[in-house]
């Protein structure tokens, strides 16, 4: 393949991309709360060459439940390079990759290289994908490009070449996340759309739909085996308590989600949804609508938080974005304001420098700040040298995965649910335990889950909405073990014959 | 449209390999159970069973279960009567063992016999039985031992031979016909239900259908009458009933209910030719509503051709890409191969094991018969048989049910001593048996929640048996 100016921009767009995130990134060693299941994940294989399938730590001790590929996959790179710098580094480097998939399936579409150069520079930076995939080792990171890039397989499926990295492409995603049942969903509803519109659809897209649709129910139902049979279907869910489900969708906010996609892709997308619902048909475009309706129903049915759903949605009008792009240009070559044209990209550049590169850096910022502070983590290495190894430790569930991996301590919840029993009598009674006026009721509550220590953390005070717990004055049943932080020992329990 | 090009394959060749399939599937379990579990029997209900037919062996016919607290009426049940014969020349817990493979073996034998009644191509018939024989509804049905087989097989044989061309004497063909009335009224109304479609479609056999149906209703009516449904309701999930991947001990895999779907609707156009599979498919259905997964072991046998000829449909369409069509027939063949492995692996090494038949073996020796004992519900059948023991409940409703559950209920989670005595004394609780199972999600979930915190402290009750996770504790009084 010959070397030509849009690769060039593409590979400047790549390496901007890649650049703003680790430059966000590499500003704190520490990494978001959700990271540190990963991070564990990776040490385990490091050293046992398993991940933890049995976790002494999580929920007290029991059996999780996850996919590895993305850990073997983080893992093999420890071996050439340090932990650290693999775990800040080469997630944002699969993140990136995305504006090269977004480039060749907006080329695809549109056949124009300046819309598509500039989808893949939006693409770069969308704030909801940055917010989450910069600083915690997101599987998304990685599962995001590679949905992208089976569909652009899909795209291209007349040329047979593309056939073989379908199918090694699914078979990965259905290992790395469970985002596969989102592109089987799409596709339903792409097929759905071409019977319903009269689209002209090749035989090879229904073949590859059935075949995916059972190939990745039939992994599915391997992978998923023991989850099912505990959960039964609700493990669609992932037995996500009704509290985080209830939190994550009270209120949706459109100006919020509008933000966090970015007002170029998101108003433009919007367009040229309208635009070829109503007034014109083009298969292509019905594709990637096809997956924002299936994002959004699964967003109605509450299968994927709000946020994630959020991060879908921003690429997939991203990508219409160079539709609408390719069109303005077109329709401006026809007005006497086609000399206007290099005002005008600076223009939609400007504007989107404003709504969405500026938006990304703030989120970035914000989740630095949002992330496990300096004083938070010495509090948690201070509990790993101070306290008995069997120690349970109660804090916010975002907190839980952060005192397994730092402080190598129980937790008594946190946000892997998959084959937890009564997880919302759990979620319930932790959220009491830092709410409640009474002594009686608290000491109860941490003897229920035999609780060693009560962590306080800012983000307690934040998720809560306290300043302080209203019963830690008693010093015959609470002692104050350490200050900033402030971490409680719990000393009393409470019997009833 | 036929599938031809199986060119090697006969008639005998394809029963052969449908027999030798299902006498290897429905032996596997049996061979675990007796090489690690000595034989234990799978299962809850096949205890029930086996305790009636050693009941009807040694008293005969009783007209109530008297091992259930709050004592529920009996009505014989044919599959009884044929388990307590057979103790006579060997072992109640052989025979639970064999009859139901033997039943399996002879309805395949049937079932292939009507396929080819129905003039379906060799290719669709073998597909069929090798669908039906890897099913995990077909696996349940013929190595529980339970009367679903043995109604099974009585309802294709009665089937076979109405639907030959020769005539055969009505009288001896209606009591195989109402021989399914003492089953259940389930099975009643199935037969019911075959007779009046086939009535509609066969003119000539109409009013013989049409008074058996009658017949059968009315009679199935009156015999179960008040108690239609034995099974105790507990709430679950319809999915969880239907789907084996999901739980569900009678259920279908996911790949052979995709399949029937796809078979469903592909012969769509020739439901008149299919109307009473058709009729018959969609009452089981509607029947999950009602009565959870009683219909599913006889929906097993029109899902099981339905999945045939979608899996045809899937192989005689012109496929584009034939990578594609390849790694799709691999697929659903993976598909259908890890269900029926899954179910296998499943189903035999449930429960009882070595363990908990110790532990009821010892409650024989050192409990009077009288002694009403305390556990979950679905360990009452194992409890009744083995230690010969009254259960406060088990699996099966009782006349007071309701209020019994209720009681159940806090005696298991109440942590008020008061409470808990009163109610062990009521109803006559003198041994608690308790396993890891109930301890770690079955029951409870935390150490010291309920029950437990009171067994270890309260001098009310006294552990008497300590072994491999399971305890016995004898209430004091």
């Amino acid at each position: 393949m010959e070397f030509r100016k849009e690769h060039f921009w593409l590979i400047v767009i790549f390496l901007a991309v890649l650049g703003f995130r680790l430059y966000f990134t590499l500003q704190t060693q520490h990494f978001d709360y959700d990271a540190y299941f990963n991070i564990r994940q990776v040490d385990s294989i490091r050293n046992t060459g398993v991940p933890l399938f049995t976790d002494d730590l999580s929920f007290g001790g029991r059996t999780t439940f996850f996919l590895p590929l993305y850990y073997y996959i983080l893992a093999l790179f420890t071996f050439f390079t340090p932990v650290l710098m693999v775990l800040k580094v080469i997630p944002n480097i699969f993140a990136s990759c995305l504006v090269f998939i977004v480039f060749f399936i907006s080329l695809e579409i549109t056949k124009n290289k300046n819309a598509a150069i500039f989808a893949a520079f939006v693409s770069g930076f969308i704030p909801i994908f940055i917010y989450k995939t910069f600083n915690s080792v997101s599987i998304y990171s990685i599962s995001i490009p590679l949905l992208f890039f089976l569909l652009f397989c899909l795209l291209k499926i007349q040329d047979k070449r593309f056939i073989p990295l379908y199918v090694l492409g699914l078979f990965a995603l259905t290992f790395i996340h469970a985002t596969s049942l989102l592109l089987v969903l799409g596709l339903a509803f792409y097929v759905v759309f071409a019977l319903l519109e009269n689209l002209e659809y090749s035989r090879s897209e229904i073949e590859l739909t059935i075949f995916s649709l059972l190939f990745v129910v039939w992994l599915s139902l391997l992978i998923f085996k023991n989850p099912l049979l505990f959960h039964g279907p609700a493990v669609v869910w992932q037995n996500t308590p009704n509290m985080i489900l209830d939190e994550s969708f009270s209120r949706p906010d459109f100006v919020d989600a509008v933000y966090k996609i970015g007002v170029v892709p998101f108003i433009f997308g919007i367009y040229v949804i309208y635009r070829y619902i109503f007034r014109e048909r083009r298969k292509a475009i019905y594709l990637f609508m096809s997956f924002a309706m299936a994002v959004l129903l699964m967003l109605f049915l509450r299968l994927i938080q709000f946020d994630i759903g959020l991060m879908f949605l921003g690429i997939i009008l991203s990508i219409l974005f160079s539709q609408f792009y390719k069109l303005f240009f077109i329709y401006l070559d026809k007005t006497r304001l086609s000399r206007l044209k290099i005002l005008a990209v600076l223009g939609f550049f400007l504007v989107f420098i404003a709504s969405s590169v500026l938006p990304s850096a703030l989120s970035a910022q914000r989740a630095i700040s949002e992330a496990p502070s300096h004083r938070d983590i010495r509090a948690l290495d201070w509990l790993e040298k101070n306290t008995p190894e069997n120690s349970i430790v109660l804090a916010t569930p975002q907190e839980g995965y952060v005192i397994n991996a730092v402080a190598n301590r129980k937790n008594v919840v946190d946000q892997n649910f998959l084959l937890v029993r009564d997880i919302n009598q759990r979620f319930v009674d932790v959220n009491r335990t830092f709410t409640t006026f009474s002594e009686i009721e608290a000491i109860r509550l941490l003897n229920k889950y035999d609780v060693d220590y009560i962590m306080f953390s800012r983000e307690a005070r934040s998720y809560y909405k306290t300043n302080a717990l209203s019963y830690v004055d008693d010093k015959n049943c609470f002692e104050i073990v350490y200050t900033f932080p402030p971490i409680y020992r719990s000393i009393c329990r409470i019997e009833e014959i | 449209m036929r599938y031809n090009k199986w060119k090697w394959l006969t008639e005998k060749k394809a029963f052969y390999i449908a027999f030798l399939l299902a006498l290897a599937i429905l032996l596997i379990p049996l061979a675990v159970r007796v090489i690690r579990f000595d034989g234990l029997l799978m299962g809850s209900e096949p205890y029930y069973h086996a305790r009636i037919a050693s009941e009807i062996s040694h008293k005969g016919v009783q007209s109530s279960d008297a091992f259930v607290f709050d004592q529920r009426p009996y009505k014989a049940n044919p599959y009884h009567v044929l388990l307590a014969f057979a103790s006579g020349f060997m072992s109640i817990e052989l025979a639970s063992m064999m009859f139901p493979i033997v039943f399996g073996l002879l309805s395949l034998l049937l079932f292939h016999r009507l396929l080819k009644n129905l003039k379906l191509d060799l290719s669709m018939r073998l597909l069929t039985l090798l669908i039906l024989v890897s099913s995990p509804a077909f696996i349940a049905s013929f190595t529980l031992s339970s009367p679903t087989c043995f109604a099974i097989f009585l309802s294709l044989l009665a089937l076979y031979f109405f639907l030959q061309k020769r005539k055969q004497p009505t009288f001896w063909l209606s009591l195989l016909f109402i021989a399914n009335i003492f089953f259940s009224f389930f099975n009643a109304m199935i037969t019911a239900l075959f007779l009046f479609f086939y009535g509609i479609y066969d003119k000539k056999r109409s009013r013989f259908c049409f008074l058996l149906c009658f017949f059968i209703l009315v009679a199935g009516f009156f015999y179960h009458y008040p108690d239609f449904v034995t099974r105790t309701l507990y709430s679950k999930n319809i999915l969880t009933d239907f789907v084996s991947d999901f739980g569900a001990v009678v259920g279908f895999g996911l790949f052979n209910i995709i399949l029937a779907v796809i078979g469903f609707v592909t012969k769509w156009r020739e439901k008149k030719r299919l109307l009473l599979f058709y009729a018959l498919a969609l009452f089981f259905l509607l029947s999950l509503f009602f009565l959870r997964a009683h219909g599913n072991a006889y929906l097993n046998f029109v899902l099981a051709l339905l999945a045939s000829l979608g899996f045809l449909w899937l192989l005689e369409i012109k496929w584009e890409l034939s990578l594609l069509k390849n790694l799709t027939i691999i697929v659903i063949i993976c598909g259908l191969i890890f269900s029926c492995l899954s179910y296998i692996d499943r189903v035999s090494v449930s429960m009882p094991d070595k363990p908990t038949k110790q532990s009821l073996d010892w409650l024989q020796s050192y409990a009077s018969p009288e002694d009403v004992v305390l556990s979950h519900h679905s360990y009452g059948f194992w409890i009744q048989y083995v230690s010969k023991n009254k259960v406060l409940m088990d699996d099966f409703k009782t006349p007071n049910h309701e209020s019994i559950w209720v009681d159940y209920n806090t005696m298991l989670y109440s942590r008020r001593l008061a409470n808990t005595s009163a109610l062990l004394s009521e109803y006559n609780i003198k041994y608690i048996w308790i396993n890891q199972e109930m301890k770690k999600g079955l029951v409870w979930t935390r150490e010291q929640e309920g029950l437990l915190f009171l067994l270890k402290n309260s001098d009310s009750f006294k552990k008497v048996y300590d072994e491999n996770g399971i305890e016995i504790w004898e209430v004091a009084g």
